[in-house]
């Protein structure tokens, strides 16, 4: 006896347009086929479920006979209550009702246009892998699973989100991820259905809100475009999570180090990886300290400069009406908003806009009087160094703001009173449980070897979190 | 922690005196080189020469201009307060390069200067000092075609000086240490103005000897190389003595090394100086012929440079001795071999050791390792 009919089915999704219902007359009754037309793949339907019901309609008597001989070539099960038929529906299944069979059938029948894998857009390498995520959680599980074959990498599933049904899969390498890290990220990844009252999930950021630290705009935890980044956190002992409909894995728990590092470092010649790395440890001191340090010295500490460069310094100054702070703040503000129409504006436009904007602006603010010359120099540099760690340039901006201010009220006091708040704030926070400065200020030995630069690849630690668990 | 930031700003605004303190730095004079005065009256005349930039017609940058601001006054004080009344923005005093004194005043006494320059904390202490020659209005018009700013020029002249001449450079912090040390004797250059393809200009023209902050004599720029070589600071010189083998020509040593080793014996009634000193020398020109395969003529050259060195610096020495200034500052050397013995004018009971040696090697050639 069925628990439930296709009249309870067609009750649930009344004005559903997409939901299909295909009657077959067999031998005792119609056999009724239910499915959404957008999730399944009509042809697979048609050739390999009702072409075989329609072909033998005279064996389609018995559920365990339609399963064993009919439906052969597709993966089948039955299903028990409407609740779990609703949820195989809106997962691409395909329901096969009928009044004398003893239960309903699910056969899985997915199908949907989906895009296809190509170069990832914010993580471009020179020598490495070029394979991006998709949007696709099963294709994403197969880019990692290609790469890490042992059985202990783990890969749950969960569902989030009453109503979207959002699948997550949350991946691990046993014995190689602390338990305890396991078990935080997956009691906080089930603490979004709690605290989603609306029942939607629809992107990452939903688990990374309740994973990071709060307060602060560095990313505590983070990001990856590239099946092979993401493989390569796993074999570090971290957790990778993976939402359906999005492009991006996201790495628990995430330190502050890994902003200065890219696939190239470890794909190219060290001395030239271990060249870009110094250079994007040198462009964070540009990118928040140089416009603290330059307001500082042409506001207070004239002693410091060089004669010849503060009588440049004065003349270029000479025409601006408003003070130094101010003119470094709204200049700073202008290349935020040339920056920002960069990104927002379609591809081809965009980055020209970027540089003609910024070379017209650099020069008009000149001429017109607002800015000084060697202001725009500064700026240029903050705002170009800040572009070698994309991941945190946000978080720079806001830092470099409060210390100009401090700058601005003491000078160079105020600018080491600023420095100190930046990485107090910066060594209070805490990623997964774990200080976001790791390795810096540890007790402990470094497990951490690849730190300021990248040694032999044969020498560096494989497991940077291993044995955490027997603390 | 919002309490914790509120009362860091609280603490920072109410103690420091940081944000009062903010200046545009194009809205400063920046003085670049002072000229002090003393006048018959004793008034205090203050020349300040100072950087301040100005907004021109160029679209793009300013433009720099020299401002000399006067003041006048019967202290020191008072001149500055004169010239402030003058400037419409602040004047810094971080850039001053140079602190000229006229003659008047180096005679009037630098004590009237020092003390509070000394005391005003604004004030860098590497400006270097001068003693200037001439009239001041001279150095207020003064207008040099490669260097606008006196100061600048006079900073960059000492620096290059300080390789190729004997003058005496002395910046602010130790003309401080120095007057206070031994004799109290302390060299300043002169300087004054002098022309030069028919633009006028600034040259370093001898040494002007301080005792107790006043200024008691000069030293020409002849005189200065055997001065400096009895301190031991000698970085060049020539040395001209009579042809070994005719006595109508000359001969001209350069200076390319020298170490004296400065030594003093107290018996409880005299002091006894003594200097040796090695000194290389290259053989730069000669009016004669010199034959070099004689060893008696080679002797006699090393001879004649030691006889020439011994001379100058004994003339040097009893020069000053008669008039009581111990120029070499045998008393400071005296002090620190003999720290318990209490004993002021040295230089009075001090003669000259005839047993220092001069050990003089001469070269052929230049100095080899400088490729310049």
């Amino acid at each position: 006896m069925l628990k439930f009919t296709t009249n309870d089915i067609k009750k649930l999704l009344s004005s559903v347009a997409d939901v299909k219902y295909v009657d077959i007359k067999c031998a005792k009754d119609y056999v009724n086929l239910i499915y959404i037309e957008s999730l399944c793949d009509v042809k697979f339907i048609s050739e390999y479920i009702m072409t075989p019901i329609i072909g033998k309609i005279e064996t389609c008597k018995t559920t365990k006979a339609l399963k064993e001989e009919i439906l052969v070539t597709c993966p089948s099960e039955n299903v028990d209550s409407l609740d779990n038929a609703i949820n195989l529906l809106m997962g691409g299944y395909v329901l096969i009702v009928a009044k004398h069979l003893n239960s309903v059938i699910a056969c899985e029948a997915k199908g949907f246009p989906k895009r296809s894998i190509n170069i990832p857009i914010t993580e471009t390498v020179i020598k490495g892998p070029r394979e991006g995520f998709v949007e696709t959680l099963q294709d994403n599980i197969s880019a990692i699973r290609r790469r890490i074959k042992t059985p202990n990498l783990k890969i749950e599933k969960l569902v989030l989100g009453n109503e979207s049904k959002t699948a997550v899969a949350m991946f691990y390498i046993d014995g190689v991820t602390p338990t305890n890290l396991v078990h935080y990220v997956r009691e906080k990844i089930n603490n979004v259905n709690v605290k989603n009252k609306k029942g939607f999930v629809l992107y990452s950021n939903y688990i990374e809100e309740e994973l990071k630290a709060k307060w602060t705009p560095f990313d505590t935890i983070g990001y990856t475009e590239k099946p092979d980044a993401a493989a390569s956190k796993l074999s570090e002992g971290r957790v990778i999570i993976m939402v359906d409909g999005n492009p991006f894995a996201l790495t628990a728990p995430y330190f502050f180090i890994e902003n200065f590092q890219t696939t190239d470092d470890y794909t190219m010649n060290k001395f030239v990886a271990n060249f870009g790395r110094l250079s994007r440890f040198s462009s964070i001191i540009l990118a928040t300290l140089v416009p603290g340090i330059y307001l500082a010295l042409v506001s207070y500490h004239f002693k410091l400069i060089p004669t010849i460069f503060l009588v440049r310094l004065s003349m270029f100054r000479s025409g601006v009406p408003v003070p130094t702070v101010i003119e470094l703040l709204y200049m700073i503000f202008f290349f935020q908003i040339i920056r920002e129409a960069g990104v927002r504006l379609p591809q081809p436009i965009g980055p020209t806009l970027s540089i003609v904007g910024a070379l017209i602006l650099g020069d008009a603010a000149v001429s017109s009087g607002l800015a000084s010359q060697v202001t725009v120099v500064v700026v240029a540099i903050t705002s170009i160094s800040s572009y070698l760690l994309p991941n945190i340039y946000i978080g720079l901006f806001f830092w470099n703001i409060i210390i100009i201010l401090f700058s601005s009220l003491n000078g160079l006091p105020g600018f080491y009173m600023g420095f100190i708040l930046f990485v107090s704030h910066l060594a209070g926070l805490t990623s997964c449980g774990y200080p976001f400065l790791y390795p810096f200020g540890t007790l402990k030995s470094f497990k951490y070897k690849d730190v300021i630069t990248r040694g032999s690849l044969s020498r560096i630690s494989s497991s940077i979190l291993n044995g955490d668990d027997e603390k | 922690m919002k309490k914790a930031i509120f009362l860091l700003l609280s603490l920072i605004l109410v103690f420091s005196s940081g944000c009062y303190n903010y200046r545009d730095i194009n809205r400063i004079f920046f003085s670049l080189s002072a000229l002090m005065d003393v006048d018959d009256s004793k008034n205090i005349t203050l020349y300040l020469e100072n950087f301040k930039s100005y907004r021109g017609k160029e679209e793009k940058a300013g433009s720099e201009v020299r401002v000399v601001f006067t003041g006048t006054g019967i202290t020191f004080f008072d001149a500055f307060s004169n010239i402030a009344r003058k400037a419409s923005h602040e004047i810094n005093y971080s850039q001053i390069k140079a602190l000229l004194f006229t003659e008047n005043a180096a005679k009037h006494g630098l004590n009237n200067f020092i003390e509070p320059l000394d005391r005003n904390q604004k004030l860098t202490l590497r400006a270097y000092l001068f003693v200037y020659e001439g009239d001041p209005e001279r150095y207020i018009h003064l207008v040099m075609k490669d260097e606008q700013f006196i100061g600048v020029f006079l900073d960059d002249l000492m620096t290059s000086q300080g390789h190729v001449s004997n003058i005496p450079s002395m910046r602010f912090y130790e003309y401080l240490n120095q007057k206070m040390l031994g004799s109290r004797v302390v060299l300043l250059p002169i300087i004054k103005n002098a022309h030069s393809n028919s633009r006028e200009r600034l040259e370093l023209t001898g040494a002007a000897v301080f005792k107790d902050d006043k200024m008691i004599d000069t030293l020409t720029t002849k005189e200065l190389v055997p001065y400096q070589i009895g301190i031991n600071h000698v970085k060049t010189g020539i040395i001209t003595c009579p042809h070994p083998q005719n006595k109508d020509l000359n001969v001209s040593y350069q200076i390319l090394h020298s170490k004296a080793k400065l030594s003093l014996k107290y018996d409880g009634k005299k002091v006894l100086y003594r200097k040796d000193i090695n000194i290389k020398l290259s053989l730069t020109e000669s009016t004669g012929p010199i034959d070099f395969t004689n060893k008696e003529v080679l002797e006699k050259m090393k001879s004649d440079v030691r006889n020439v060195i011994y001379n100058d610096c004994f003339q040097l020495f009893t020069r000053f001795k008669e008039k009581g200034i111990d120029i070499y500052n045998v008393q400071r050397l005296f002090n620190e071999k003999y720290p318990k013995i209490k004993l002021d004018n040295v230089i009075a009971i001090t003669e000259g050791d005839p047993d220092s040696v001069i050990n003089v090697q001469i070269d052929g050639g230049q100095d080899i390792l400088n490729y310049n």
